[in-house]
């Protein structure tokens, strides 16, 4: 044991200071050409894969039947290990023809012939077969062949197809994407059961090379606005990209927003609801999420369930909806504009209750809103990231005790806590996470307007809100489309639902190839069509 | 320069229009006419209908007003047009702040409103007359449900008897005097400036007709309202009818003051036409100087705006010199589209 009395000299390793590193920026790997030389190629493979110092690359030798050397190299984990055994390394250990002399004529039927795998793909180009490796294939070479053959046994841990966690409705299909491309691809193809449905490769980051797919349907989506997401996409100069909403902050119009301008959905249905209008979808391995292209405003505030119910309802859903939004920005404001500056509109009975209950808060109606409404959004910000028993717990703690308290303490005045709570059950209504964030944003600006300039703060604080949002684009749509300019009822339909059999054309801002969505009286019967 | 859409361009004309109607048309048309203040404007409005079919027999709607070959004569125009617009955007410039203050901000100085507005009217023109237009187009049909909310909720204040004499102050006011009042139309000038998407002649002479018939209409029927609602004498002593008639709305015991809906709607509205001018006003200095730019003119002259309505008397004193102004925009909203097809068929 130490002596507590005695000073010890600091040894050397205990003082670890991180030093700058040598700056060093990725190069590309350098040429190799694969050879016929097993040797060779085993070196390269070796060196690039920097095995043994690499723990979960699996470097594996073995001998063909006529004595001829071959190695597989493939990452354990990414893998399964089953196939790699019984469909390559077993298949190929017992290959006749693999044999001196027959070998270069035959190499390109190896494939063909003798390799009993779905997926396989023999090339000589060596990057091509390192980035299948790094994405869970295993890699053959052979020796006196001059050729890589990579096999598809990705197989690695992932979620099942949940229920969405995010956009959850009580009417249609309960399948939410999950982390894997080809699932999230197939739960869209299983939905729409067309060709059409063009599911276009794409590879983002230089190093993470992370595959995703462009999804459309061709008959319908307007292919400038397809080529424009390739074009955005491929510019991507970045190494590594994890998540499709990164990519979406990457490719999106305008750099600095206050507003949320990208349209994400966990649900598969959605998302071939809205390649069916004629909108380009971008689906990322990795990312539980489709990115949609383009949006404008008003579809940010709709909701999943809105497609599932009786048009009444819907409207009057999401007109609980805007206004709870309305009342999440502006409440604040407002109340501040109306206690400090326009007492005369208040009702005289509801004026002496509301200066009855802050007749002894010692702070300006203004730091008593500001402080009650860090301390929520606090709140929030904690049950958020609180493992889900605790996080209610927490909002039961916060909103209540804390809300309880602090009234019987006369640090805040009830009316203050009904706004406040009024406001967070409004923020709570927004259909769209980052949309929230943004209204968080506003409804501080909102605040300052208010509280220095009453009504006419909070009216300018609108103008200058709706004309930026007027002038901003997303992938040469406008964001404030279908523009009321070419007729209101487009508004109307945008913003509110129409009935489901009224819907005869796509949005007309999407330029889509086909616009006709559906027949004019498309309930047949109606009009005797289907005698 | 953005291209406005023609219906836009329409919402544009309308809602400039109508702040001229918000703040100053009704109360002058009634001490011109009297209770005929509804007959008054139903005459200027067929004057102006007139005067805009004369205009489009001889102007070239295809041609951007400034489109002038001659320098010297471009620049004269341009700074013609300019004044102009000086005076038609100070005259409501100099109205709003005072109103703003008595009606809205008691304690707050004028001249915090003035830089306030300021402000908010650059940053609106800097961000461009397209989104203004977009704006203009969603936001009338809200302007529209909102007077419409006021003229119901008014019936039960309105006496027929309070339109007699049917004619008012007589004929010869309405007929003679009562063409001043064209100055409520004078914003039609912008339609000879601002550019559209489709450059179309016909696209313009109907958003002019659109515009003069839709503002027509509404300043009838308001002035009709106005004058049920107030007898004679009583209605000319209002300095802002428009307030003064939703004042008096009542729902209720608990929603006693509607007026709190139209002060939002009138706020957003004359924002508007201060960021439709002041990004007027660069695009003709602009067009007039050949400048690379205009966006960064809004600020310059905001700040000779704002300082002329600082430095000029009250605006119920400036009424006083209501003829000179009313006339001075009256008839240049002619007289200037008349002058340049002229300029343009001598340099034919």
């Amino acid at each position: 044991m130490k002596n507590p009395f005695k000073f010890y000299e600091p040894q050397e390793n205990q003082s670890f200071i991180l030093q700058q590193a040598e700056n060093k920026n990725s190069t590309e790997p350098e040429a190799f050409k694969i050879s016929k030389n097993l040797k060779t190629n085993e070196e390269y493979i070796k060196k690039r894969f920097r095995i043994p110092e690499n723990n979960d690359v699996i470097y594996r030798s073995f001998e063909l039947k006529g004595g001829k050397k071959a190695f597989a190299v493939f990452i354990e984990g990414m893998v399964n290990s089953a196939f790699v055994s019984s469909n390559i390394i077993e298949t190929m250990q017992f290959i006749p023809f693999l044999q001196e002399g027959t070998i270069s004529i035959k190499q390109d039927e190896i494939i063909e012939k003798f390799v009993s795998h779905c997926q396989a793909v023999a090339t000589d180009d060596i990057n091509q077969v390192i980035d299948e490796v790094n994405f869970g294939g295993c890699a053959v070479f052979v020796d006196g062949v001059n050729k890589g053959f990579t096999m598809d046994v990705r197989s690695w841990g992932h979620r099942g197809i949940d229920k969405p966690e995010n956009e959850q409705t009580i009417y249609g299909p309960q399948e939410a994407f999950n982390e894997m491309l080809r699932n999230n691809s197939a739960l869209i193809r299983k939905i729409l059961k067309t060709e059409k449905v063009i599911c276009k490769a794409i590879k983002v980051g230089k190093e993470s090379k992370t595959r995703g797919v462009i999804m459309y349907i061709d008959d319908i989506a307007n292919d400038s606005l397809v080529n424009e997401v390739e074009r955005r996409i491929k510019g991507i100069d970045v190494d590594y990209i994890f998540s499709v909403e990164e990519l979406g902050n990457f490719i999106r119009d305008n750099k600095f927003s206050i507003t949320n301008q990208l349209l994400t959905t966990e649900r598969p249905d959605r998302t071939a609801r809205y390649l069916a209008d004629g909108r380009v979808a971008v689906l990322l391995n990795g990312s539980p999420t489709a990115l949609i292209c383009p949006t404008n405003a008003y579809e940010l505030t709709h909701a999943a369930s809105d497609s599932y119910m009786n048009s009444v309802f819907v409207n009057a859903a999401r007109t609980i909806r805007l206004l709870s939004m309305a009342l999440s920005v502006l409440l604040p404001g407002v109340y501040l504009a109306l206690t400090l500056f326009h007492q005369e509109m208040i009702p005289t009975y509801l004026l002496y209750s509301i200066s009855a209950s802050r007749e002894n808060v010692p702070f300006p109606s203004v730091l008593e809103l500001i402080l009650m409404d860090f301390s929520f959004e606090m709140i929030r910000e904690a049950g958020l990231r609180m493992p889900g028993a605790l996080g209610s717990t927490l909002g039961i703690v916060g909103g209540l005790i804390l809300g309880q308290a602090a009234v019987s303490a006369k640090i805040v005045s009830p009316i203050m806590i009904i706004i406040i709570a009024i406001t967070g059950i409004g923020s709570f209504a927004t259909s769209d996470y980052s949309l929230g964030w943004s209204y968080r944003i506003l409804r501080l600006i909102f605040i300052v307007l208010g509280a220095s300039l009453g009504f006419f703060g909070i009216s300018a604080g609108v103008f200058l809100y709706a004309v930026y949002l007027a002038s901003l684009t997303n992938f040469g749509i406008k964001f404030l489309s279908p523009l009321p300019g070419n007729g209101g009822v487009k508004v109307f339909s945008s913003i509110f639902s129409p009935s489901i059999w009224s819907e005869e054309f796509r949005p007309d801002y999407l330029h889509t190839k086909n616009n006709k969505k559906e027949a004019k009286i498309s309930r047949s019967w109606l009009s005797g069509r289907d005698k | 320069m953005e291209r406005l859409s023609h219906k836009d361009l329409t919402a544009i004309l309308i809602n400039v229009m109508y702040v001229k109607l918000l703040l100053t048309i009704p109360r002058n048309m009634i001490l011109i006419a009297g209770n005929a203040a509804w007959l008054l404007s139903v005459y200027v409005t067929a004057v102006m209908l007139l005067l805009f079919f004369l205009i489009t027999k001889i102007y070239d709607f295809e041609k951007p007003l400034l489109d002038i070959k001659s320098p010297a004569l471009r620049i004269g125009t341009g700074i013609a047009v300019s004044l102009v617009l000086l005076l038609s955007m100070t005259s409501v410039a100099k109205i709003y702040p005072e109103t703003v203050k008595i009606v809205l901000l008691q304690n707050t100085p004028i001249e915090i409103i003035i830089g306030f507005i300021a402000v908010v009217a650059v940053l609106g023109a800097f961000i461009g007359i397209e989104p203004l237009g977009r704006i203009s187009s969603l936001f009338q049909p809200i302007a529209a449900v909102v007077m419409v909310l006021c003229f119901l909720f008014l019936i039960p204040h309105m006496k027929i008897g309070n339109l007699t004499p049917v004619l008012g102050n007589g004929i010869k006011n309405i007929t003679v005097k009562g063409l001043t009042t064209l100055y409520g139309f004078s914003d039609i000038i912008l339609l000879y400036i601002l550019n559209t998407k489709n450059e179309n002649g016909k696209g313009k002479i109907k958003a002019g007709y659109k515009s003069i018939i839709i503002m027509g209409i509404i300043m009838t029927v308001t002035t009709a309202v106005y004058c049920l609602i107030f007898p004679y004498s009583v209605s000319s002593n209002y300095v802002l009818p428009l307030y003064q008639m939703v004042r008096l709305i009542q729902i209720g015991d608990f929603f006693g003051r509607f007026e709190a809906f139209f002060e939002f709607v009138w706020s957003i509205s004359i924002l508007l036409y201060y960021s439709i001018y002041l990004y007027t006003l660069s695009y003709v200095w602009q067009k007039t100087f050949n400048l690379p730019y205009l966006k960064p003119l809004a600020t310059p002259f905001i700040i000779i705006v704002s300082s002329i309505i600082y430095n000029t008397p009250s605006f119920t004193q400036l009424n006083k010199n209501y003829t000179v102004y009313a006339t001075a925009l009256g008839v240049s909203c002619v007289l200037i589209p008349a002058v340049v097809s002229l300029i343009r068929r001598g340099e034919k």
